[in-house]
């Protein structure tokens, strides 16, 4: 027992003493702790932001779907993303409504290809999606869009998207008039969506509207028009999976029925299989944690370096490799603490003007953030190990001239 | 010519010393090169990236053989084009300096994607893209969106190699329902499996694949098929005789400017007409500036550059400080500041270019992974090269002088 | 010369004895190999008891480094045998090496501070590898001995913010604050004044005198250096050429300087 607290006790010296030998060589130059923090908390603001837009690639294909008020969801059986038009007849919908346990069906068109926007200011035509459905059924879960509902249920306006990107689709603001499709549109309102790669703005009309403005998909009658996605609510009490077996043995092979977690699950399922673009932010991560433990190892080498002699007389009155390298990485970690919380700040900074330039969501996630830490914690120290062997060369024998 | 001489002899002396400097350092010189090329690497491959959006804008009208465009004014980009009518053309050809004026149709189609993989039974795994998670799982039978290209098969549009691989193919071509597949369409499309699958179909018509052609695929689509401009406006339900998307000029040689001037003065301005260079830089922009990913990957490579900058500025001058007494002693000896400058300017060359070439070999590897797992065209520029050479001696200079500032505002006392 | 040239040491005893702090027989060592092999060392016998101050002198090159870093076990013997503190250095194992090193105070021509660290906290770097010594706590065993050095007012002063002689202070601080039970020092009071160098030799004195008969050997062409010492030992091309042993009852007082 007294040898156990004895071991503690001299262990303890060890460890407090090497803590503070590294936290003071860390602050000891100036210069150095600022170069090593921006090597370091550079390469952390490059794993964020490589992060933040995988992130953002992801998070944007599913922006719409996030936002539908709706338990069941029809589909073309033809669609495998939504950002390319599969639609198929409202009829189908219709169908469902009458369904025990259906509280309620409604119709969703998203038009990308053949609708576009007349900037106000130089006239110049962008495309621009449009969203449309029956004001009424509030399918998007977006306040303003729902407080708004009446506005926008007359003819010939819209709500526009103030995070739809202004270099393309132009400064839109609520009153303005100008033309979708050569046709004249009042926006009435605004609300924020934001854009994916597929789309650069966003308007949200009625879906009497948008069959004004793309007249071609106005079917010969009400239930042949062309429509992209019919949203389905369950009354409660409901199993959704039984109803959703249900509709779907009743329904046509051209459609099929998805769950929300499911339609989630089928646009990321492609984004990851067919346009891997997200690989390429893991290789940014991977070449920043590369280059974040090159910077550090050479800063840290540096250290070792210049205060070997200090390190050999330490060896020399009997010090031990183990508690010189713990200093060592002691002032890595330390390094890597600072360097990450200058990092998360700047990234916070650069995540704000990203979304704000691109439209995209850019969020810090808590996951995330705590991997990065976890990678910066993990490069840091590896550098520092790395250096520390470097106190193998540090001969004591070599002090005495 | 004296003057000549000795600053030849201090070029000679200061690089000696500056390799030397460089080769003797042992490890330290080791880990700053490798740090300078991890980060040369870095900037290579985001540089890359941008490229790749750079190739989506440009990819056709590389292969597209024409000297003037005609396009409509609601041009967005290659892939939202709008159209104008056929007429002006024929208009256009009327010039005596206009060679040819060939219309090309474009639109999304969708198509019919054979199964992955194609027969289970031969399917081979991949060990490194396995371990990578990058490995294609398997598919079934789909349709997805693809660019449709309609061209005038007796007046074919293309640039070799492109045009031979038509040309070869033409009379086939010229039976409907005849289709050539881009060979470097996302294999989903099914290029790989072309002998053995039969059943394509663009927008529920069948079709049948009689060859290949070769184009660079962008961000835009992640797959195109040449066709005819009968299938196309069969097919895709468009009267090819009335609107075209692309008119393609060629005039004789030096007459571009000249020949622009008169085609804008006998059309009406429902068209817009550009020079090849004029559209290759909007399209271009459009991609690189103004959509998400452009702007997503120029992000990057700033933040790249960033990085990159301050690594090879912090590693070459705290170089130069850790020889700041060898400096301060031929400083001492009577030499001027010019012979220390000199010194690190040969020194920063010298780790710049070592630790470039590692970096290119490097990139070139990761842009391989990149392209194998993410199917981006990756291709190494040679403005790219030059951007990144130009970081790392640039950064590297300006570390370095910094750092012999601090020797000039250095008490020699504090050297003792 | 204040020294006695004429009491000579007589042979060193052939067995091991215990009262002697460095026992050498015979040793021999050389740098490199092959072609460009450097006898440094050509057969050096010396017994130096405990208690004792020993000068290590002799022209530069001779081998006097060279000693001090075997006898501190620094470098391992090729040639010869070699006892220092009752241990056979060439039965020591690595470990056993860096444990016998604790007993020992090693001073170097450089100081060696850590730049960051307090003149105390130098000190601390060493006294933590014994915890156990009686005299307090650790931070007072530092605080006492630096007082002593004269370096009362200094503690808290970064090395940068001292001077070169305060410096070797500190690192001798360092060397001392372990009650070494040997004491090696190379050129330890070159950058000292004489007051502080007499300062230091007064301590080296002390530690010698006092209950744990401390042994010195100090290397140095110092002069001042000479007279204080036991015994005298000149090297010579890595040999000893003389071994002078001053009699123990001749005090040097302050004023013979
Ligand atoms: N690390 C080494 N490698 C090779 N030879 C060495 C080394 N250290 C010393 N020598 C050689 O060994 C011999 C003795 O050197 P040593 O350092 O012991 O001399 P010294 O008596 O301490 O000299 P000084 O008074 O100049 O310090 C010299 O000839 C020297 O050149
Ligand atoms: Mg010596």
């Amino acid at each position: 027992m007294n040898t156990m607290k004895y071991f503690l006790l001299n262990n303890w010296i060890f460890i407090s003493e090497a803590a503070r030998l590294a936290g003071r060589n860390l602050v000891a130059s100036f210069f150095w702790l600022v170069s090593a923090v921006a090597g370091t908390s550079f390469a952390v603001i490059l794993m964020m932001l490589q992060t933040g837009f995988k992130n953002a690639l992801e998070d944007s294909t599913t922006s719409v779907i996030d936002r539908l008020d709706g338990d069941l969801f029809i589909v073309s059986k033809r669609m495998y993303i939504l950002a390319i038009p599969q639609t198929f007849p409202l009829r189908r919908i219709e169908a469902a409504a009458g369904f025990a346990g259906v509280k309620s069906a409604y119709p969703l068109m998203i038009e990308n290809r053949r609708t576009s926007w007349r900037r106000s200011g130089d006239g110049v035509s962008r495309r621009i999606r449009v969203i449309a459905y029956p004001p009424r059924s509030d399918l998007l879960d977006i306040a303003e869009v729902k407080a708004t509902r009446d506005a926008w249920s007359a003819p010939e306006t819209a709500l526009a998207d103030s995070l739809s990107k202004p270099h393309l689709v132009g400064r839109i603001h609520t009153g303005d008039v100008s033309e979708l499709s050569r046709r004249r549109l009042k926006i009435v309102g605004m609300f924020s969506l934001g854009t994916d790669f597929h789309n650069d703005g966003t308007l949200i009309m009625s879906d009497a509207n948008l069959l004004r403005y793309v007249p071609e998909r106005a079917g010969s009658s009400r239930g042949d028009d062309r429509i992209d996605i019919g949203v389905i609510k369950i009354q409660p009490g409901y199993r959704i999976d039984q109803i959703e077996s249900a509709i779907a043995a009743i329904l046509p092979g051209d459609v099929r029925v998805l769950s929300k977690a499911e339609f989630v699950a089928k646009e990321k399922r492609f984004w990851k299989r067919v346009a891997p673009i997200g690989i390429v932010f893991d290789i940014g991560v991977g070449v920043g944690l590369i280059v974040g433990m090159a910077i550090c190892y050479q800063v840290l080498f540096a250290e070792v370096s210049d205060r070997l002699a200090e390190f050999a007389t330490m060896k020399a009155i009997g010090h031990t490799e183990l508690f010189l390298g713990l200093a060592v990485v002691i002032q890595a970690l330390l390094l890597a603490a600072i360097s990450f919380a200058v990092g998360l700040a700047i990234s916070a900074g650069l995540y704000r003007l990203a979304h704000a330039a691109t439209g995209l969501p850019m969020d810090m996630r808590i996951g995330d953030a705590r991997e990065i830490l976890a990678l910066t914690i993990g490069m840091c120290s590896i550098a520092g190990l790395l250096a520390a062997s470097r106190l193998k060369t540090a001969d004591p024998a070599a002090l005495f001239k | 010519m004296n003057r000549v001489y000795e600053i030849a002899i201090l070029m000679v002396e200061t690089a000696r010393v500056a390799a030397r400097n460089a080769l003797r350092g042992g490890a330290r010189s080791a880990i700053a090169v490798a740090a300078i090329g991890f980060a040369l690497l870095m900037v290579l491959l985001q540089l890359g990236f941008l490229n790749a959006v750079r190739i989506t804008g440009t990819n056709l009208y590389n292969e597209l053989d024409f000297d003037i465009m005609i396009v409509s004014p609601n041009y967005d980009e290659l892939y939202s084009p709008g159209d104008f009518p056929k007429e002006r053309l024929v208009r256009a050809k009327s010039l005596a300096s206009v060679v040819a004026a060939r219309p090309v149709f474009t639109s999304f189609g969708m198509w019919r994607c054979p199964p992955y993989p194609f027969d289970p039974a031969e399917h081979r795994e991949k060990p490194l893209l396995k371990l990578l998670g990058l490995e294609r799982p398997p598919q079934p039978l789909q349709r997805r969106e693809l660019l449709v290209i309609g061209i005038d098969l007796d007046d074919n549009p293309f640039r070799e190699p492109v045009r031979s691989r038509i040309e070869a193919e033409k009379s086939k071509l010229k039976l409907a329902g005849r289709v050539l597949l881009n060979e470097r369409s996302n294999p989903e499309y099914g290029w790989p499996n072309r002998s053995r699958f039969h059943d394509w179909e663009l927008n529920l018509t069948a079709v049948e694949v009689v060859g290949g052609f070769f184009m660079l695929r962008g961000f835009g689509s992640d797959g195109s098929l040449i066709c005819g401009d009968r299938d196309f406006g069969a097919i895709l339900g468009r009267d090819v005789d009335d609107r075209v998307n692309l008119g393609l000029v060629k005039v004789v040689p030096g007459t571009v400017q000249s020949t622009i001037k008169a085609l804008q003065q006998l059309l009406p301005n429902d068209v817009w007409i550009l020079s090849r260079e004029e559209m290759i830089r909007m399209e271009s922009a459009y991609w690189v500036e103004l959509t998400s990913t452009g702007m997503i990957f120029s992000i990057g490579v700033l933040v790249s550059l960033l990085v990159a900058t301050i690594v090879i500025h912090q590693i070459v001058g705290a170089d130069v400080r850790r020889r700041l007494a060898e400096y301060a002693t031929l400083r001492a000896c009577g030499h001027g500041a010019t012979t220390n400058h000199a010194i690190v300017v040969f020194q920063s060359l010298i780790y710049g270019l070592a630790a470039f070439v590692p970096a290119v070999a490097g990139a070139l590897g990761v842009y391989r992974l990149t392209e194998d797992a993410t199917r981006i065209p990756m291709r190494l520029t040679t403005e790219n090269l030059a951007i990144a050479l130009a970081t790392a001696i640039a950064a590297g200079l300006v570390g370095s002088i910094l750092a012999l500032g601090k020797l000039r505002s250095a008490d020699p006392a504090d050297l003792m | 010369m204040l020294l006695d040239p004429k009491v000579q040491i007589s042979k060193p005893p052939d067995s091991f004895d215990d009262r002697l702090a460095i026992d050498a027989k015979g040793i021999a060592f050389s740098f490199g190999s092959g072609d460009s092999r450097t006898p440094a060392l050509r057969g050096i016998d010396l017994a130096i008891e405990r208690g004792e101050i020993v000068v290590l002198t002799g022209p530069s090159g001779s081998g006097k480094t060279t000693f001090l870093t075997l006898a501190g076990a620094l470098r391992s013997v090729q040639e010869g045998s070699l006892h220092v503190l009752g241990r056979d250095l060439s039965k020591l194992s690595g470990r056993e090496q860096k444990a016998h090193r604790k007993r020992i105070g090693f001073i170097f021509q450089l100081h060696n501070l850590f730049g960051s660290l307090k003149a105390i906290e130098n000190v601390r770097m060493a006294a933590i590898l014994r915890p156990d010594l009686e005299g307090g706590s650790i931070d007072s065993r530092c605080r006492n001995l630096l007082v002593e050095l004269g370096l009362g007012d200094r503690l808290n002063h970064l090395p940068a913010r001292l001077s070169g002689g305060q410096r070797q202070r500190v690192a001798i601080a360092r060397a001392l604050v372990n009650r070494p039970e040997l004491i090696l020092a190379d050129e330890p009071t070159a950058s000292l004044d004489s007051e502080s160098g007499e300062i230091v030799v007064s301590l080296f004195r002390k530690l010698a005198q006092g209950p744990e008969r401390t042994t010195v050997v100090i290397v140095t062409h110092d002069p001042r250096l000479l007279d204080r010492a036991d015994r005298v030992v000149r090297l010579v091309d890595g040999r000893v050429e003389s071994n002078t042993r001053r009699s123990r009852n001749t005090v040097v007082t302050e004023t013979d300087n």
